[in-house]
């Protein structure tokens, strides 16, 4: 207790412009809540509020957090758009997805706050817990991990046109030769997944698994 | 007593006629096959090997589906220790302990010693935590008829909280996952009001987000991303060279140290019946209480003391046991994987809680026999293979992840023969992957999507019940006991902060 707190950096022009912004954005919504605004209208004050909080907040977390924040910022999102959904419902339907929902946006907030690197940000890690291991942020490239999606979207592409006897082994072929393996060694994982699903899938459970879209289009010709 | 003791007899003995067949015995073996090779590779792990055998459940019996799921469950920790004892490299993260001892030990040339003392008190503390599940049943079966809706409301609500806080220091993603879960969970089809919610109108939405497709996303494929992101051999190490020999005196030395099994696996079981605290924590806390036990050791912990092989990994497999005791008594999964044995339980028809216990106990007791025999069994073949499975943890990230990618998005097509459920997988492994990466546990997450359509039906029970009062949460005493334990579980990081606090400052005066 007796310890001095840890001097904070100084705020920003933006950050202060952008709280207060927020601060309005704020009474905006209770007050459009109070004359009895449509709920697609009270988003005006919800999507400004969100996108202000935003730009306070950069210049609050350090740069190795920046996508965690982004990514906080991404979930609000998602809960308020759920709590918007909801009062689409009537009666005891939306009972306890909005009690859901308004947790999620209450626990949204302190997850934000808590990247911060003000006093706030540190006690909420220190109260509740939300301590984020940044050895673990830090060993991944933004890069791989776009083409590594770009190909688990692209594997479902292939199936979805080619099906799945015939796109597994080259999705396991290319995979191994973009990966350094050999020809020889692709091609024994081409023909490994090819007896795997056809043996363990069509022969021992008499499962027919999806032909493709080519082949439907081509059977329909 | 005599009552409960002869109808637990009748039912061991109706479970064990389904292992007379053969092909409910290769199931079996199977499923502790996969189990051993998923634990061995690190990085993979119980949960992603559930996630991927589901599929193939489908279409079995529940009694074989169950013993292929069970045999999977009860040998993964026992594959973990394989390449913890070889490698230095956890298989998984509750074996984490057994490398203090196990890996120096395999140092000095005695890979074999470690490996038998660790397959043989792991199979002695499955076992042990096998036989407690055996005795707690009676006694759940009684406890869970004193439960209404709003008791197993505020017990879904007290699991997920003790899940969230044990996730160390993430409990407030930990819970916004399970908010995403319950958000998941509502999607489709509200059998309380007949409505379709969330959909906004796709058709395979109707019924919901499926479960398995879903785990499968969640646990399969997204470790996959993970591991290619992060790139490499899963295994980066080369002390394969060491000799293995000298397995029997490992598994004698079990026997010798029997004080030192026993109480890991006492440790374990209650640990593991404990929602959320999991094998960890288990083989954690039993390693440093054997450390304390053993005041004046011939051999110093970490240095190769067999004793600090035999106390985590008799704790890592009792938990399984324990952990099913709130698992199948309540619905309350202790750990992640079964959180997704959960999933595959509601998929075989099996709904947790206190009608499976009243009405299905001839698949509790195959599941509890399964278990019994897969340690056996996973003991058997790792004393016999243990160097082959250590040179499959070896295996590249870009030979292993497309080919269980090509599994998984298979085994996520095959259950219903939608190619939506593809799409699902592919999503949820996109989610899966960005909560590793920002360090939003999952596992909360898939307790709420196992447990959204329970807890909601609860609730409007219980509001139901009580003409929309919520003094129905506060009015007896298993309620009141269970927001007691709710409150006591959200404090405590905070009064884990105060002690550390409190430690550095009396450290600080000091």
């Amino acid at each position: 207790m007796n310890q001095k707190a840890p001097s904070e950096p100084k705020l920003t022009n933006a950050t202060i412009i952008c709280s207060l912004a927020f601060l309005a954005s704020c009474f905006m919504f209770a007050y459009l809540s109070y004359v009895g605004v449509s709920r697609t209208g009270l988003m005006t004050p919800v999507i400004f509020g969100c996108v202000v909080a935003l730009i306070a907040m950069r210049p609050l977390v350090d740069s190795d957090k920046q996508t965690a924040l982004y990514f906080a910022f991404g979930v609000l999102t998602v809960m308020i758009i759920f709590v918007y959904e909801t009062y689409g419902y009537t009666g005891k339907v939306r009972n306890f997805p909005l009690i859901i929902g308004y947790t999620g946006i209450v626990i949204c907030v302190l997850d934000i706050l808590s990247l911060s690197n003000r006093v706030v940000g540190t006690t909420i890690t220190r109260t509740f817990g939300s301590q984020l291991d940044e050895s673990e942020m830090g060993g991944r490239k933004v890069k791989r991990e776009l083409i590594t999606f770009a190909a688990m979207g692209g594997c479902v592409l292939g199936l979805w046109l080619f099906g799945f006897l015939v796109f597994s082994p080259i999705f396991v072929g290319v995979w191994m030769l973009a990966g350094g393996k050999t020809v020889k060694n692709a091609l024994f994982g081409c023909i490994f997944t090819l007896f795997f699903n056809y043996f363990l899938f069509e022969v021992a459970f008499q499962y027919e698994l999806y032909r493709g879209k080519l082949f439907i289009w081509l059977l329909d010709l | 007593m005599i009552e409960a003791l002869n109808e637990t007899v009748v039912a061991l003995g109706t479970a064990s006629l389904h292992f007379l067949s053969i092909q409910s015995l290769l199931y079996l073996i199977t499923g502790t096959c996969i189990g051993l090779l998923f634990g061995a590779i690190p990085g993979l792990g119980g949960a992603t090997a559930l996630a991927l055998i589901i599929p193939l459940t489908f279409g079995m019996e529940q009694s074989d589906a169950i013993m292929l799921m069970g045999g999977s469950m009860a040998a993964t920790s026992t594959g973990g220790s394989v390449s913890a004892i070889l490698l230095n490299t956890p298989g998984m993260a509750p074996n984490a302990a057994t490398t203090f001892d196990g890996f120096p030990l395999a140092q000095q040339g005695r890979a074999g010693e470690a490996i038998g003392a660790g397959a043989a008190s792991s199979a002695l503390g499955g076992l042990i935590g096998v036989f407690t599940l055996i005795l707690v049943i009676p006694i759940a079966k009684a406890i869970v008829l004193l439960f209404g809706p709003p008791e197993l409301f505020l017990l879904a609500v007290f699991g997920l909280c003790a899940i969230a806080v044990s996730t160390g220091d993430r409990l407030i993603q930990a819970l916004i996952t399970a908010v995403i879960g319950f958000i998941c969970a509502f999607v489709g089809f509200d059998y309380i009001s007949g409505i379709i919610r969330y959909t906004y109108g796709i058709d395979m939405l109707y019924d919901g987000i499926k479960l398995v497709p879903a785990l499968i996303g969640l646990f399969a494929i997204s470790q996959m991303i993970d591991l290619v992101v992060k790139g490499g051999s899963i295994a980066n190490s080369d002390a394969l060279n060491v000799k293995i020999q000298g397995v029997t005196g490992g598994v004698k030395a079990v026997f010798r140290n029997w004080t030192t099994m026993f109480t890991g696996s006492a440790i374990g079981t209650f640990i593991g019946a404990v929602p959320g605290v999991g094998g960890t924590v288990a083989a954690f806390l039993s390693y440093s209480t054997q450390v304390q036990r053993d005041g004046n050791p011939d051999v110093p912990y970490g240095k190769g003391n067999i004793k600090g092989v035999i106390a985590p990994e008799s704790a890592n497999n009792a938990k399984d046991g324990g952990s099913l005791i709130p698992t199948l008594a309540f619905g309350i999964p202790g750990s992640a994987e079964t959180a997704v044995f959960l999933g595959a339980m509601i998929l075989h028809g099996l709904e947790p809680g206190p009608t499976l216990l009243q009405e299905h106990t001839d698949e509790i007791y195959t599941l509890i026999l399964s278990l019994t025999i897969a340690c056996v069994v996973a003991t058997l073949i790792v004393l016999v293979l243990a160097r082959p499975m250590a040179y499959l943890t070896l295996v590249d990230a870009h030979v292993l992840a497309p080919m269980v990618t090509i599994v998984a998005l298979v085994g996520a097509y095959a259950l219903h023969g939608e190619f939506g459920d593809v799409i699902v997988a592919l999503m949820f492994a996109i989610i899966g992957y960005l909560m590793i990466r920002f360090q939003y546990p999952r596992i909360t997450f898939t307790i709420a999507l196992v447990l959204g359509e329970i807890t909601e039906r609860s609730f409007f029970q219980t509001m139901g019940v009580s003409d929309g009062s919520w003094a129905v949460f506060v009015t007896g005493a298993p309620a009141i006991s269970l927001l007691f334990l709710i409150a006591l579980t959200l404090m405590v990081p905070s009064f884990r902060t105060w002690l550390l606090n409190r430690k550095q400052r009396k450290g600080g005066v000091a």
